[in-house]
């Protein structure tokens, strides 16, 4: 039996041959009573239509760039700080309307929850610094 | 393509678009006539589709072209790697595109919905061989002695009078094979638009 490696390698050899075939015949020939203006006409059709997917493409990988920049922004962590510096900072976020926080809570909190705490609302209020896709 | 070849060994986007834009209405022909041979066998593909999709990715700078390459060799090296990789797209997909199928088969009275059963008899390396590019082309030119002729000296890499002298053909039998061959490609392009 025809390996799948020969078929390919025979038909690239028919391809590469019909390219030839076309490209040594008259323009009289290939078009063979066709109208050369209206085929023109299609073929700049063609191309304007690629332009405007190209543009299309192009505003779409950037949309994903953009997402994937974000993504990455908010995996960023918060600078490293003291647990007194976490209820500080903590402290002055309570007033902020963007955010649910008691602060009388805070002093019962451990160590550890008021760090993680502050780098959860840290990377939160990055995250509303950043545009949104709508504003790009 | 290396990242250390010099920038100008490449057409800038600008001129790829001039080089378009300067081709004549047999130019284009040429082109959808390539195509058509690169989509053989694919169901999703068209030759308008495929040269569209071709001059997205020169265009976009997705795929390059060499200085120096003419636009149809250049056409012809694209069309045929986006042609593949979607034959290949199509054959690890989950959808057998070339199924045979008998709906209905299997229905029974209750309101499930009617069965579908695999009418191919087919073994598998006569599927594989027949969804190739070129099993499909030649079954373009069955029953036509000539074309198939014609096919087999272009796959042993035998063209124009060469080829013409090995088949034992005088020009004229020769190219009326080849148009016979271009019709069939054109006439099977246009089938699988419409269906």
């Amino acid at each position: 039996m025809t390996s799948m490696t020969e078929k390919q390698d025979e038909f690239d050899a028919l391809l590469d041959s019909y390219l030839a075939e076309l490209m040594a015949m008259s323009d009289a020939e290939v078009l063979d009573g066709e109208d050369p203006a209206a085929l023109k006409a299609q073929g700049l059709q063609m191309l304007e239509t690629a332009k405007t997917e190209c543009g299309r493409r192009r505003l779409l990988a950037a949309k994903a760039q953009l997402a994937n920049r974000k993504r990455e922004s908010n995996k960023v962590a918060a600078p490293a700080v003291s647990s007194q510096e976490a209820r500080a900072f903590l402290r002055k976020v309570s007033n902020d309307p963007r955010f649910t926080l008691a602060a009388r809570g805070l002093d019962e909190m451990s160590d550890e929850d008021a760090i993680r705490l502050y780098d959860q609302i840290w990377r939160l209020e990055r995250a509303g610094e950043e545009p949104t896709d709508d504003e790009t | 393509m290396s990242s250390t070849e010099p920038p100008d060994s490449r057409l800038s986007l600008a001129e790829v678009e001039v080089e378009f834009r300067s081709f004549s209405g047999a130019d284009w022909k040429r082109a959808l006539s390539l195509a058509r041979f690169c989509a053989a066998g694919l169901s999703d593909w068209t030759a308008e589709t495929l040269v569209a999709e071709a001059l997205v990715k020169l265009q976009s700078g997705e795929r390059v072209w060499k200085r120096g390459v003419p636009p149809l060799v250049t056409l012809k090296t694209v069309m045929r790697s986006i042609a593949s990789n979607n034959r290949k797209k199509a054959r690890n997909g989950p959808i057998d595109q070339h199924a045979t199928i008998d709906v209905g088969a299997g229905e029974t009275d209750d309101a499930s919905p009617p069965g579908i059963q695999a009418q191919d008899t087919r073994t598998p390396e006569e599927i594989v061989d027949e969804r190739s590019q070129l099993r499909h082309i030649e079954t373009l030119v069955e029953g036509d002695e000539d074309a198939q002729m014609v096919l087999m000296a272009w796959a042993d890499g035998l063209r124009g009078k060469e080829a013409a002298q090995e088949l034992g053909f005088d020009m004229n039998r020769y190219e009326a094979a080849r148009k016979r061959l271009n019709t069939r490609l054109a006439s099977a392009a246009t089938l699988r638009k419409t269906t």
